[in-house]
């Protein structure tokens, strides 16, 4: 009955629209939507009682004071974005006697995880929507029906690091304001482009919500104890539910299933390694780094499916950066690098390429490069003891600060749709 | 307690010497050689220029509408006085754009005044926060920081990100290995016009132009609300009259696929002739065809450039005659 209660409500808030637009769609009628305002953290607190329901029935002991129980459910640095935690890591800590008395310790800790966090999310993930976010809307709003090689390309990386660095950002502030309180959220977010392989892509991205689906849905509906079909069906429902829950809209059902394609394409490529003895057990740095290239490449196909407004836009996108719609830079550029007209058209200005003059190429790449450093090669907040986040604060805390008092407006976090 | 005080004032340290050093770099150490930096370069050069030129002498100022598409080359031989082009660029907010237009002005000088359409509509809001302003004045004229109000003053100071941080990285780079841009110290004439945009070099920006929209303002919200762009262009209007200047307001070059608003034309004239400086309107209302325009709107190519400043000119003429004489003491 829980259940089916959290989930009617998800489906009305969040789904309801996403219904009838779809009904129209496919009957030509027009029922008309609904203006429903979406409660804040309905997907995020949806499964958090999903999962302590499931729970309880499992055995687990039920919270029987409901200060605690609302307290679990709606404990405000994780209430819009997650971690999705379960209630055998929160509540206990809860009955701590030290959790409600003021701990210096906790306070460092958490404080130089949250600001650390905030630079990653004011001024990185901010400054990368900047390059991103004009090409996304010129490609939906048919300003640019046919973005040019080099100008989707700077969409589509752009925006994945974007998402990146914005929901790593979500990630520590959350999990360091949360010590500030004295209470440890699990880690949510591990370097997910330095994986291999994508399913250790997905035992680092949004860890919670991975190990939710496992835990409730692909281990329910037979995980792999089924055969190897059952499986990859298994496989399908779970990531199209999960695509499904980052957006009520047909490109992210199909980012999901894009993702239970490549989980696929991964589990049968294990299969065959193993019945083949293919690879070598020690895989050197050529192995990991092909491996490391080749999941960030279906990484990236895949935040295009996901960030495009329709699928007509992230076909439009992905056609361009594989070059079916040609290149094109800006004559000054082509001036430096006189090679490069064999292959590519000039134009006077592409203004959507890093406003389109030879620095803002060069900017642009710059920044990609050292956001790449950082996303391939640094050690993440959780691998640094405080000191070494001490250190860290002096290069970024003047950017916060900045940021925050004099900067532009800083943008909605992406997860915060969610 | 030990380790408590020991972390957070860690912390506290680590906060303050951030900001300390990010006072000292970005004031001190990096710049953007070729877009403020160069800005500066074109105000250094313009104003000493000026500094030769007996009074009364024409100054022609707006941002870049007044640098691409007027030639005081070509209207000081028909005007027969000196005349400095001071524009600059629209990116630099108007009023500490005005602040060092000041610097050219001696009494008797004749200003001309092309302003784009939205130097007029900016805010107060939008001057202060104008992040390439703050950083030109940070960077290259302290001296006008003690001009700014306080909340100005710290705004300008915290002015710069980590794009600004990356711009001037590359810039640096660039600039160190010889880079230059497409318009820069050589492409401008001594009078301070630009030029060498031909219309042949600016063929392959016609693509990017006939996709531009019209910068003419809409009629309604220009003519509805008193900016504080406008203000400004008030209080400078004023302290020319007070200090013996002529201002002449001119409409800026737009493409001429819509016709400017009269009512448009009005309000700017009426901010002229209220505060006792005059408005020039000139039959066509510096509208031209998309093909006159070199790479951008307000930016007419050198041919159309010429033309627009020489029929100016001739219009000017009687204007400028009777100014003259009206201040000649016989």
């Amino acid at each position: 009955m829980g259940i089916v209660c959290n989930l009617l409500l998800l489906g009305y808030f969040k789904y309801v629209n996403f219904f009838l637009n779809t009904v129209n769609a496919c009957a030509g009628t027009s029922l008309l939507a609904k203006s429903i305002l979406l409660p804040l953290g309905i997907s995020f607190f949806t499964f958090q009682q999903l999962a302590y329901l499931v729970d309880v029935y499992r055995g687990e002991p039920a919270e029987r004071n409901f200060l605690r129980y609302c307290l679990f459910v709606t404990f405000f640095p994780k209430l819009i974005a997650g971690p999705i935690v379960y209630q055998r890591e929160f509540l206990p800590q809860l009955s701590k006697p030290g959790i409600y008395r003021f701990n210096p310790d906790n306070l460092a800790e958490g404080l130089t995880i949250f600001l650390l966090g905030l630079f990653k999310k004011v001024v990185i993930a901010d400054m990368l929507a900047k390059f991103a976010d004009p090409v996304f809307t010129a490609v939906s709003t048919g300003v640019l029906p046919s973005p040019s090689f080099f100008v989707a390309w700077q969409g589509a990386l752009a925006f994945t690091l974007q998402i990146y660095f914005d929901f790593s950002a979500y990630s520590d502030m959350a999990i360091g304001a949360s010590r500030m309180f004295g209470i440890t959220l699990p880690v949510n977010f591990n370097s997910p482009y330095k994986a291999t392989n994508i399913r250790e892509f997905w035992s680092r991205w949004h860890i919670t919500l991975s190990r939710f689906l496992r835990d409730y849905i692909y281990i329910p509906l037979g995980g792999n104890r089924k055969g190897q079909i059952r499986q990859y069906i298994n496989l399908m429902i779970t990531m199209l539910i999960c695509g499904l829950w980052h957006g009520a809209g047909w490109t992210f059902v199909a980012w999901g299933a894009l993702h239970a394609v490549y989980l696929g394409v991964n589990h049968g490529w294990n299969k065959i390694k193993a019945a083949f003895a293919l690879m070598p057990q020690r895989v050197g740095w050529l192995g990991i780094w092909s491996g490391r290239l080749l999941t960030f490449s279906a990484v990236i196909s895949g935040w295009v499916l996901f960030r495009a407004e329709s699928f007509s836009s992230a076909l439009a996108f992905l056609k361009g950066m594989i070059g079916l719609n040609g290149a094109v830079l800006p004559s000054q550029i082509l001036n430096l690098i006189p090679p490069l007209r064999a292959l590519v058209k000039s134009a006077g200005t592409v203004p959507l390429l890093a406003g389109g003059t030879v620095m803002g190429f060069v900017q642009f790449s710059l920044i990609t490069l050292a956001c790449m450093v950082i996303v391939f090669f640094s050690k993440n907040l959780y691998e640094l003891n405080l000191r070494r986040r001490i250190y860290l604060l002096v290069p970024s805390f003047a950017f916060v600060f900045q940021a925050i008092l004099f900067g532009r407006m800083p943008s909605d976090f992406i997860y915060f749709k969610f | 307690m030990l380790k408590f005080n020991t972390h957070l004032r860690q912390i506290a340290y680590a906060c303050v010497f951030s900001i300390l050093i990010y006072l000292v770099v970005f004031s001190l150490i990096l710049k953007l050689p070729l877009t403020t930096g160069l800005t500066h370069n074109y105000y250094v050069k313009k104003l000493a220029y000026a500094a030769g030129l007996e009074s009364p002498k024409v100054v022609l100022f707006a941002g870049s509408n007044g640098l691409f598409s007027y030639r005081c080359e070509s209207m000081a031989t028909i005007l027969a006085l000196p005349c400095v082009n001071a524009s600059l660029h629209a990116g630099l907010s108007i009023d500490v754009a005005l602040m060092g237009l000041r610097e050219y002005l001696k009494r008797g000088d004749i200003v001309l005044l092309p302003l784009e359409y939205d130097q007029y509509t900016q805010s107060r809001f939008r001057m202060v926060r104008n992040v390439e302003t703050n950083n030109y004045v940070v960077t290259y004229q302290p001296k006008w920081l003690l001009l700014f109000s306080p909340e100005r003053i710290v705004r300008a100071l915290f002015s710069f990100d980590l794009e600004y941080l990356s711009s001037a990285l590359t810039e640096m780079l660039l600039s160190s290995a010889g880079v230059e841009r497409r318009y820069n110290m050589n492409t401008l004439t001594a009078n301070g016009d630009m030029k060498g945009h031909t219309s042949m070099k600016g063929l392959e920006y016609r693509e990017f132009i006939s996709g531009l929209p019209q910068p003419v303002p809409d009629e309604r919200f220009f003519t509805q609300h008193t900016f504080d762009g406008e203000r400004e262009v008030a209080k400078f209007l004023s302290w020319a009259r007070t200090n013996g200047i002529t201002v002449i307001g001119m409409l800026p070059t737009i493409f001429d696929d819509t016709p400017v608003p009269p009512a448009v034309i009005d309000k700017l004239r009426r901010l002229f002739t209220d505060n006792n400086q005059r408005f020039l309107v000139v039959p066509g209302y510096a509208q031209y065809q998309r093909s006159c325009f070199y790479d951008t709107h307000y930016h007419l190519n050198e041919e159309c450039q010429i033309r627009h400043s020489v029929s100016i000119a001739h219009q000017l003429q009687p204007f400028l005659k009777e100014i003259l004489s009206a201040k000649s003491p016989t």
